[in-house]
């Protein structure tokens, strides 16, 4: 199914999307000892999206990841990731089912090269020789500047580069899905643009992404639909143009000079 | 004793010194890379690693000399033996204890130590055994000074293995996952790399270096209940000194570590240990961060 179509069709009921979602979230309840930061979060991606998830600082995005992935196991709730509940899967094998997490923060391995780092988010498929560098060459034309780089250790990258190295990363897995926690975090202005071009274009490649965000101008502008989180439950959601126009969002998230301006984004996507 | 004496004997005790305190200091280095493997990747270690080398020397003399096993066979016997008490070590005295922010390990390690030596004075015998070299005892003489052929092999078959490791490590897709997870767990998981099994590993090859350390070194000094524990304790010195986290530094200091001791022990041998760790001390004293760790810590 490509990108278009599926935004272009007619707001369909929760229960339309829970049959074609690839991966759907059910009343996920997480805590961190005695603190409980998600209260039974809801959500569907379907195959082919862009979801974007918007919410400010400890609304639980990344948390909601991370129980995704299997980075902490949630208290209750399911996780069905092509149909099967990967609640409680530890991380390293939810990874390859192609449910791949580019974590918040970008956590490159600092004291090993560019190109190691390539090696390690490979790690779930041993492939052969000819197959390994033909997904080098890939990465390093989809970001030249990792290529110049390979040999240096990620730790002396750029923020913006160590972004680029953290998404290839995640690519080398092979991801259907792929989460990105903030990954325009800290960037300049410019570099949120590329961050966005990527996510289309990875879309466009036919990677479906859950997209978390507190940037939520480039995040609506990408996305077919949204999801806004606060104090770990779901408060709006629709497709981004909708999600973009609705009052409460423009005023807690967008502010209104960006309104129209986006909206009208989100409309063309 | 005047001072040109003292010069003139110390040239003299020097060539005798240096071989026979680079066999043993290659010795100590291997024993202390097996900190490293296991501290870079979990930030904690066996303090019963010089046990689990007195277990590998009295097991190949059990092979070697009761059982009249080949020496191949023996060593390779030991290694296994040392894969399962690594993941035995890993799983009942790491494991339970890791995840909180705890000393505890330490205790159960030693704990450990203890265990080991009580089990091996009960199963070996209190009495020292003596484990022939496969080369013999003849000493060769070069210019003078005397070296046993296992004490040629000892420094060969430890450099040999420390290189194969520091490339297993360095080079192989695996050592870099070990790195990831030393560095980042979360995220090593993340890259599809089993964490847990990972600290396993890490055990296995420290205790696996420990073992060779042991059948190494049998046939120069006694096998026997309480050998491990000196011997654990100098490696750890090393590490400490050399960088726990820096294997070159650890091999360095190793090998100096046995010279020192030797030279030591040529003028006075009954202050080989305690001059030995008078100098350690003072090192530590002198350079807290180790030898070669780069001065970062504030100055207060
Ligand atoms: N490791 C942790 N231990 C305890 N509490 C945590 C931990 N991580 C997050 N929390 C809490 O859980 C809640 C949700 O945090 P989360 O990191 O999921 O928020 P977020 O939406 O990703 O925020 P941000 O935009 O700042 O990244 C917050 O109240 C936070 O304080
Ligand atoms: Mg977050």
């Amino acid at each position: 199914m490509s990108a278009g179509t599926s935004s272009a069709a007619a707001a369909p009921s929760r229960t339309d999307l829970s049959q074609d979602a690839v991966l759907s979230i059910r009343d996920l309840v997480v805590s961190y000892g005695q603190v409980e930061a998600l209260h039974g979060i809801s959500l569907d991606v379907r195959r082919g999206e862009v979801v974007a998830l918007i919410g400010s600082n400890g609304a639980g995005k990344s948390t909601t990841l991370r129980a995704v992935s299997g980075m902490i196991r949630p208290a209750s709730g399911r996780v069905l990731f092509e149909g099967r509940d990967i609640a409680g899967m530890p991380s390293h094998e939810v990874v390859r089912l192609g449910l791949v997490h580019v974590p918040e923060g970008r956590q490159v391995f600092a004291n090993q090269s560019v190109r190691d780092n390539l090696v390690l988010g490979a790690f779930p498929h041993l492939r052969s020789k000819a197959e390994t560098a033909a997904v080098f060459e890939r990465e390093f034309d989809r970001f030249p500047v990792l290529r110049e780089r390979q040999n240096q250790l990620a730790g002396t990258l750029s923020g913006g580069e160590q972004q680029m190295l953290a998404i290839s990363r995640g690519l080398m897995a092979r991801p259907k899905v792929l989460l990105l926690d903030e990954p325009s975090m800290g960037l300049a202005p410019l570099l949120v643009k590329q961050v966005a071009d990527t996510v289309k274009q990875l879309n466009a490649e036919g990677v479906t992404i859950l997209l978390v965000e507190q940037m939520a101008t480039m995040a609506l502008s990408v996305a077919h639909r949204a999801y806004v989180i606060q104090n770990g439950t779901v408060r709006i959601e629709g497709p981004s143009a909708e999600v973009a126009r609705n009052a409460e969002v423009v005023r807690a998230y967008l502010g209104g000079a960006a309104q129209h301006e986006l909206g009208s984004a989100a409309e063309t996507r | 004793m005047d001072v040109g004496e003292l010069v003139a004997s110390f040239f003299r005790v020097l060539p005798q010194a240096l071989v026979s305190g680079l066999a043993l200091g290659s010795v100590y280095a291997l024993i202390a890379q097996g900190y490293y493997v296991t501290f870079t990747t979990t930030e904690t270690l066996n303090f019963a690693q010089g046990e689990f080398l007195m277990v590998g020397a009295l097991t190949s003399f059990s092979l070697l000399v009761l059982a009249g096993l080949p020496y191949l066979v023996a060593v390779v016997a030991v290694i296994l033996l040392m894969v399962l008490m690594g993941i035995a070590v890993e799983r009942v005295a790491i494991r339970p204890l890791r995840q909180l922010l705890s000393v505890g390990w330490i205790l159960s390690t030693v704990g450990v130590s203890v265990i080991l030596r009580q089990f091996a004075e009960i199963y070996w015998g209190r009495e020292q055994k003596r484990v022939p070299s496969i080369f013999g005892d003849t000493p060769l003489y070069i210019a003078n000074t005397g070296i046993f052929p296992q004490e040629l092999f000892i420094i060969l078959a430890s450099l040999l293995t420390m290189a194969a490791l520091l490339f297993f490590l360095k080079r192989s897709t695996f050592g870099k996952a070990l790195q990831a997870v030393a560095f980042n767990p979360a995220a090593a998981g993340l890259m599809g790399i089993n964490v847990r099994q990972m600290v396993v590993v890490a055990y296995v090859i420290s205790s696996i270096l420990a073992g060779i350390a042991g059948v190494l070194i049998a046939p120069v000094i006694f096998a026997h209940a309480e050998m491990g524990a000196l011997l654990g304790l100098k490696a750890f010195a090393a590490a400490i000194i050399g960088g726990i986290e820096n294997p070159v530094g650890i091999l360095v200091v190793g090998i100096g570590l046995g010279i020192a001791e030797f030279i030591v022990a040529s003028y006075n041998a009954s202050f080989r240990d305690a001059v030995t760790f008078l100098l350690l001390i003072l090192i530590l004293a002198w350079r807290p961060q180790g030898l070669f760790q780069r001065v970062t810590a504030e100055k207060v």
